[in-house]
């Protein structure tokens, strides 16, 4: 799984971040690069600090992110090979 | 914004739509000197039973992309604990009557579709965004895009 680094990142500065639940947080590797209102936003910063080197948005939760699928994924990461 | 009629497959609703690199992604290209990558059009099942849109994974290979982000998912054989997927962000372009609608940014997740005749699922994510009418005495579907 990729954006390990940045997933600590979030794990680490979680307390803080709750203040702004609901919210989009961008993390790269061990900076939180700010917090935004809207997914687009986030994504335009990551982009802006990390070029083309992956970063994470993440909205903010005390709970995961979850979705739901009534049929079965073939669950394989394209990025890993 | 478009106003599509879709033929009920045997699969389902299919809607040909266009997938690209975010909007963000384009620009850190260009900026970068690369060349952007053509939007790939894709046929996707309109699926009410899955609440994000998911793409197949040569379509994100051709696009290049990393992912932005992880979701928890939960399917019919997942149990009781979700299982950890990436998501990637992309563009969306959906043609029909009317205008154009782009969707700049939005997150997908990826996964393998090669042997079901499609390239992916239409999920509520960006259904939140449309009236459907599913006419099943007509066979016909319909989309409104807001």
């Amino acid at each position: 799984m990729a954006l390990e680094r940045e997933k600590d990142t979030y794990k680490r500065n979680m307390l803080a971040l709750m203040a702004s639940e609901g919210k989009f947080a961008v993390i790269f590797k061990d900076d939180v690069l700010g917090v935004y209102d809207s997914y687009e936003d986030a994504l335009k910063k990551g982009y802006e600090v990390a070029k083309l080197e992956p970063f994470l948005v993440k909205k903010i939760s005390a709970t995961d992110d979850l979705v739901y699928f009534s049929r079965d994924l073939k669950i394989e990461c394209p990025t890993s090979h | 914004m478009p106003h599509v009629a879709l033929n009920n497959t045997p699969s389902g609703p299919i809607i040909q739509v266009s997938i690209g690199v975010s909007v963000m992604h384009y620009d850190a290209m260009v900026a970068a000197g690369m060349s952007p990558i053509t939007p790939i059009k894709v046929n996707l099942l309109v699926d009410t039973g899955a609440s994000s849109t998911n793409i197949d994974t040569n379509i994100i290979k051709k696009l290049g992309i990393m992912p932005t982000g992880t979701v928890s998912v939960h399917t019919p054989s997942t149990g009781a604990t979700p299982k950890e997927m990436d998501l990637y962000a992309v563009s969306m372009f959906i043609s029909g009557y009317g205008p154009m609608k782009v969707i700049q940014a939005m997150p997908v997740i990826a996964t393998d579709f090669s042997s079901q005749g499609i390239d992916g699922l239409l999920g509520r994510d960006v259904l939140s965004h449309a009236h459907m009418t599913y006419d099943g005495m007509m066979d016909i579907v319909t989309i409104s895009f807001i």
